[in-house]
């Protein structure tokens, strides 16, 4: 039967799911630090230049006429000169799938197993991503959806914690006492990342501009389950508390009560090992992407393979959260530099195309 | 090559498990879980810790509850940990602490430094309750009171209920911590005593930042509480030497409390806390009807009361310089940053003009019509 | 030949990829010419064969009696040929049901699927007389209904046919026939209704049913997995059912139903995971009741794989999740027991799991004793002994409570063992364990493919029309639109295109 295309809901969640990640946890708290009270506005600014950027990606995909990102910078770059950037972006690609899984693996070892090897979980759950990224995009895309949706079955609980909200704790001044917005910006940028990879997925993707909109809704999707998650911070605890607080969201989970369980942050943690899967296993599928254009005769699954296993001795170096939360802000620095970086090339390729092909015609 | 992946993949997940077990198991009954610890504090800078671990002993088919009980003097909680686990059969573990009581003294001192260990231990659940206790902390886990069911259930119960009911306003770990890091509110906790072979909550201990300063008489609660947030049930009764007023009971009191900020012409805020209560009565003695249009002059002498026994309250905090009550928050939120910032300062409240106003309705009188 | 030769020579045979011919010459090795000596010669040792002679036309009746219907045989064979003269024989075999023979191959093949075979100086004639002993209409055993029909379908092809004909007046259901088993020849009918189902799926499945090469066939249920994508996969890929009314609503819905000679239970296809946790009886209570069902077999359907293994993931590692009311109670029945709760689940899992195979292979009243002895008498005094905790022993018994309210009894078997992987890891990991078994499991689902059609819709990819009956039983005016899965051309239930 043939490939079928990606629904466009699919992608929409898939993007959204991409985004999202353990980046919740601490997200209030990189909010309350860097852009101080009501930070959570800053969320709305950056989700509009995230959509900026979408839209320039939007803009590969409706000059380039659908084509696949490779065909379109093929098409107008040497390729020697292409061969540097595939290489370099999709290490990049790999080494943010690969501390995506460090991250979660070094919080998941602090707050449940301080004494079990970080090495075994993470390898644990590279497995979990192997056989994720192995299914195809495809597949991979239904297996988010069914993830997504019990992710966002949680998303009521939130709502159960109203009753200790107040919005006299949000207090009226925006963006005093913080400090940084610089540094701030880049980190709740980064929370955003994920929507780059819509350029890799022309080529899955039906065959009409509609999904080109439905980027946008998973955009939409993680910056609202953001607000929520980040105004319920701010009045559930207040904004000199949160910047104290590593992780408030789980404290906020580890508030809940119900008649028969109670202190559910542990288990709510484990659930995002579904987010994980999906960021990380997108991040890896696109650098296979990257290097399979390198190397097109590879098996791409071997290719895979190899991507994952240099990328797990590489994430042995960093041994603590910090050492990682350091590596993520020089990381999304160069991941901000692709998001806008790549859909330029596209965009430069294009027009050179388009030059040659007048040219060829007069 | 497939088929060999697959199968390499299935190897893999299966030498993850073999060898993958994980050694952070707290498996249920060979865990000796806290309920209570309590803070003492002791000569110098050093504390008493003393914790209850509830223990249940197999023994052939029977099982017997019982209690372990360690106290130690130490610099820290978590040194004390250490060294009460050399006495312990048990491991253990702080995931189902539900009280920590300080004594007086202690909190007098400063609670921060001890909070530390509280906030950071991700198992400690900030919906543990925590209350001040006059006397030692000790005394009350190490003894258990005739009558009542264990000491750390006792405890938990009866702060439980108390919030339940809303004779007490509701402060766990998350709220205490909470007003201690937000602006313009300080926290509070329950006072705890042992009244001969009873507990009792016996007021409301004010703190500003992490010290006690100050305390509020059990009777005081209700006055306190009306103000501190809004109820919709709860219990109150007072009596004055009157022929009008003997003795008067209420039950399901319903409160709203308004906050309403203005400034004087010297530049000073001025709040003005209007309290509209609702109450059913459940027992009057007095010489009023509450048939007819007297029950307006009732309505009018317990307004009044309330209203000073309030002003009072806020006299008191203001001397203490403590705003347990959260003016400062509604300042906050009608002036500008900068003013904010050059108001908000030590004892902030003491610059204020407060006035309580309050009335008083009675929603029902109960079954007796008269 | 043992089960193993069985599988070995097949999965050769598929790798090979040979195309394999239904065509009646298939087994009986090509005997010599068409004589009543050779075809006796084919039968030979086959003391079942019954000769009848007839001196007065020279005629010789080849055929198995226990193959034929008595009456037919009298009406169609026997009593044409008593009654008549020599001179009007070529008359009577000019008659409809007598088929010239061609040659011994065809003859030694109709004889054996029930024909009659007549050897006359002027030729060799079949007559089908086809009528063998078959049970009658009963209740389905596995799937009893309430409501509905009560009628359900047995091993006779022939009566399954007629109960779906009955019940579906239209030309439009079409039925395609095959035979795949090397041996035993079995017939496969491929049901649809022209202009709903995708034809599509119909070539897929020919396809699929002519690349069977397997000895012999003896249920619908092994059949799913001779023609299913991944013969790896955990779950069930096509849904079977004995019940008609699921039969009929599923060719009206668009997809096929195959029926499978010698076997009570069709095969529908494609199935979607959800369709599994559907009965008829959903559509016969009103529909907030029926929504009411679907919903709590979905709760049914968490609780039997996530209920022990959450016991043994909280009561090892998270200990801090238990509310204070349960902890006392739980630890004290904890505190007698020996092992770590993993090894103690798998115990008591273990111990249900044999009792619930034992009543099954079990006549009633033994299985009854059973079902006493092992949850009332083994229950009550594992728990005394010290050997297990009360806790536990609800959590196994809901869970196994839980694993018979999903309808199809294959699903439930997979759930169960789904159980024991999310046990295994709970065990080891906790919380962490438990996700990433679930996580491993949605993973194989969204990879599986029912007729190459995805398995997990409509949830994935999502078809948002499709959820009002799926995960709950609409009104019946909102039920108006076939479901997605079938890729039907005609949307509307109700008013067909023509």
């Amino acid at each position: 039967m043939a490939q079928e295309k990606l629904h466009r809901f699919s992608i929409a969640m898939l993007i959204f799911n991409t985004q999202a990640g353990v980046v919740q946890f601490t997200l209030p708290r990189t909010i309350a630090t860097y852009f101080g009270t009501n930070g959570w506005i800053i969320l709305i600014l950056v989700y509009l230049i995230v959509a900026l950027n979408i839209m320039l990606i939007n803009a590969v995909y409706r000059l380039g006429k659908g084509k696949s990102l490779f065909d379109i910078l093929q098409g107008g770059l040497p390729r020697f000169m292409l061969i540097p950037v595939y290489l370099a972006v999709g290490s990049l690609f790999a080494l943010i799938g690969c501390l995506v899984v460090k991250q979660y693996v070094l919080i998941y070892q602090m707050i449940i197993f301080p004494s079990t090897s970080d090495l075994m979980l993470k390898i644990f759950v590279d497995i979990l991503i192997f056989l994720f990224v192995t299914k195809g995009i495809y597949n991979m895309s239904k297996a988010n959806l069914l993830m997504v949706f019990i992710l966002l079955a949680i998303v009521p609980s939130g709502f159960m914690m109203l009753g200790d909200f107040d919005l006299l704790r949000l207090s009226p001044y925006v963006f005093k006492e913080g400090r940084d917005w610089l540094k701030g910006f880049a980190s709740v940028y980064a929370a955003f990342m994920g929507y780059e990879l819509s350029i890799l997925l022309f080529p899955y993707a039906e065959k009409n501009n509609k999904w080109l909109k439905y980027v946008h809704l998973g955009n939409s999707i993680s910056l609202l389950i953001y607000l929520f998650v980040a105004l319920l911070c701010y009045g559930f605890f207040n904004y000199h508390e949160l910047k104290y607080l590593s992780f408030p969201m789980l404290d906020m989970f580890g508030y809940m009560q119900f008649p028969f369980v109670e202190r559910i942050q542990n288990f709510i943690f484990s659930l995002f090992l579904f987010s994980i899967i999906v960021t990380s296993g997108m991040y890896f599928w696109s650098s296979q992407q990257m290097y399979s254009a390198v190397l097109p005769k590879a098996p791409w699954k071997l290719l895979l393979f190899l991507i994952m296993t240099l990328a797990i001795g590489v994430s042995y170096i960093p041994k603590s959260l910090i050492i990682v939360e350091q590596w993520f802000d020089v990381l999304s620095l160069f991941e901000i530099g692709a998001a806008i970086g790549l859909p330029l090339l596209a965009l430069l390729a294009i027009l050179i195309q388009k030059g040659r092909s007048k040219r060829h015609a007069s | 090559m497939h088929r060999r992946v697959r199968i390499g993949v299935l190897v893999l997940i299966f030498l993850t498990i073999a060898t993958g077990c994980s050694k952070d198991n707290n498996i249920l009954e060979r865990a000796g879980y806290v309920r209570t610890v309590g803070f003492d504090a002791e000569k110098g800078d050093m504390i008493r810790v003393t914790v209850n671990i509830p223990i249940i002993i197999a023994e052939a088919s029977e099982t017997q509850q019982q209690e372990e009980i360690f106290s130690k003097i130490v610099r820290s909680s978590k040194e004390a940990r250490i060294l009460m686990q050399r006495k312990t059969s048990r491991k253990m573990v702080s995931g189902q602490i539900n009280t920590i009581l300080f004594n007086e003294e202690l909190s007098r001192r400063g609670l921060w430094s001890h909070m530390d260990t509280l906030l950071r231990d991700f198992t400690i659940s900030k919906r543990t309750e925590i209350a001040v206790v006059e006397g030692a902390a000790r005394d009350i886990i190490e003894t258990h009171l005739p009558g009542h069911s264990r000491t750390n259930q006792y405890i938990d119960r009866l702060l439980k209920k108390e919030f339940e009911n809303q004779t007490l306003p509701h402060v766990l770990l998350h709220h205490f911590c909470r007003d201690y890091f937000d602006e313009g509110r300080d926290p509070i906790t329950p006072v705890l005593t042992r009244s001969d072979k009873d507990l009792e909550v016996n007021g409301i201990a004010l703190f500003k930042k992490d010290r006690m300063v100050g305390k509020l008489s059990a009777s005081d609660i209700f006055y306190f509480s009306i103000m501190y947030h809004d109820q919709n049930r709860g219990e109150f009764t007072l009596g004055l030497n009157r022929p009008e007023l003997y003795s008067i009971s209420f039950h399901a009191i319903n409160n709203s409390t308004r906050k309403t900020i203005s400034k004087t012409p010297e530049g000073k805020y001025r709040v003005e806390i209007k309290i509209d209560i609702h109450g059913g009565i459940t027992e009057y003695i007095g010489n009023l009807k509450m048939s007819t249009s007297e029950r307006a002059e009732l309505e009018q002498i317990l307004s009044r009361h309330i209203e000073e026994e309030c002003n009072r309250i806020v006299k008191k905090m203001q001397q203490l310089g403590v705003d347990s009550i959260g003016i400062g928050q509604h300042i906050r939120n009608k002036v500008s940053y900068k003013e904010w910032r050059a108001f908000y300062k030590d004892n902030y409240i003491q610059d204020m003009d407060i006035v309580v106003h309050t009335s008083f309705k009675v929603k029902n009188f109960g079954n007796f019509f008269y | 030949m043992s089960m193993l030769q069985f599988i070995s020579k097949w999965v050769q045979a598929k790798n090979k990829k040979s195309d394999h011919s239904d065509s009646p010459q298939g087994s009986p090795q090509a005997p010599g010419a068409l004589t009543l000596q050779n075809v006796q010669e084919e039968f030979k040792d086959c003391s079942d064969l019954t000769h009848y002679t007839m001196p007065e036309l020279q005629a010789d009746l080849l055929f198995f009696a226990h193959q034929l219907d008595a009456q037919a045989y009298e009406r169609d064979v026997l009593r044409p040929l008593l009654n008549i003269k020599r001179e009007e024989l070529e008359q009577l075999l000019r008659r409809s049901q007598f088929i010239a023979a061609e040659d011994a191959v065809q003859t030694v093949h109709g004889i054996l699927n029930g024909y009659v075979a007549l050897f006359l100086p002027q030729g060799v004639y079949l007559v089908d007389a086809y009528g063998p002993e078959k049970r009658s209409i009963e209740q389905s055993e596995s799937e009893s209904a309430i409501n509905g029909p009560h009628d359900a379908f047995n091993e006779s092809l022939g009566t399954n046919l007629g109960l779906i004909r009955s019940r579906l007046k239209s030309n439009r259901l079409k039925v395609l026939q095959y035979t795949a088993g090397e041996l035993s020849k079995t017939k496969i009918c491929v049901l649809y209704i022209d202009g709903i189902a995708d034809m599509e799926y119909v070539r897929e499945m020919e396809e699929r049913i002519k690349a069977i090469e397997f000895s012999s066939l003896y249920d619908g249920t092994m059949l799913t997995q001779l023609i299913d994508d991944f013969p790896n996969a955990l779950f069930p890929l096509f849904q079977t059912s004995e019940r008609t009314d699921i039969a009929v609503s599923k060719l009206n819905e668009g997809k096929l139903v195959l029926i499978e000679e010698h076997s009570p239970s069709v095969i529908i296809a494609p199935s979607s995971f959800f369709e599994f946790f559907t009965t008829p009886d959903d559509y016969y209570n009103r529909w907030v009741v029926g929504s009411a069902l679907r919903v709590l077999r979905y709760i049914a359907f968490l609780i039997t794989i996530c209920l022990t293994p959450l016991y043994v993931a909280i009561t090892t590692y998270h200990y801090e999740m238990i509310p204070e009311n349960l902890l006392i109670s739980l630890t004290e029945s904890r505190s007698r027991v020996p092992f770590p709760p993993i090894i103690e689940a798998l115990l008591m899992e273990g111990t249900i799991e044999m009792l619930r195979e034992a009543g099954a292979r079990l006549p009633t009243k033994i299985g009854q004793t059973i079902g006493i002895v092992g949850g009332i008498v083994i229950g009550t005094a594992a728990v005394q002994a010290g050997f297990t905790s009360n806790i536990l022993i609800i959590s196994v018994a809901m869970s196994a409570i839980a694993s018979f309210v999903v309808p199809s009894y294959i699903m439930s078997g997979s759930l169960r063992l789904v159980r024991f992987g999310l046990l295994i890891l709970s065990g080891m990991l906790g919380n962490f364990g438990f996700c990433a078994g679930i996580a491993l499991i949605i993973i194989h689902l969204a990879k599986l493919t029912s007729l190459g059609a995805p398995y997990t819709i409509p949830a994935a990819p999502v078809k948002l029309r499709d959820w009002n009956d799926i995960f709950i039983r609409g009104p019946f005016w909102a039920l108006n639109r076939r479901p997605s899965q079938t890729r039907s051309t005609n949307v509307s239930l109700n008013k067909m295109k023509k």
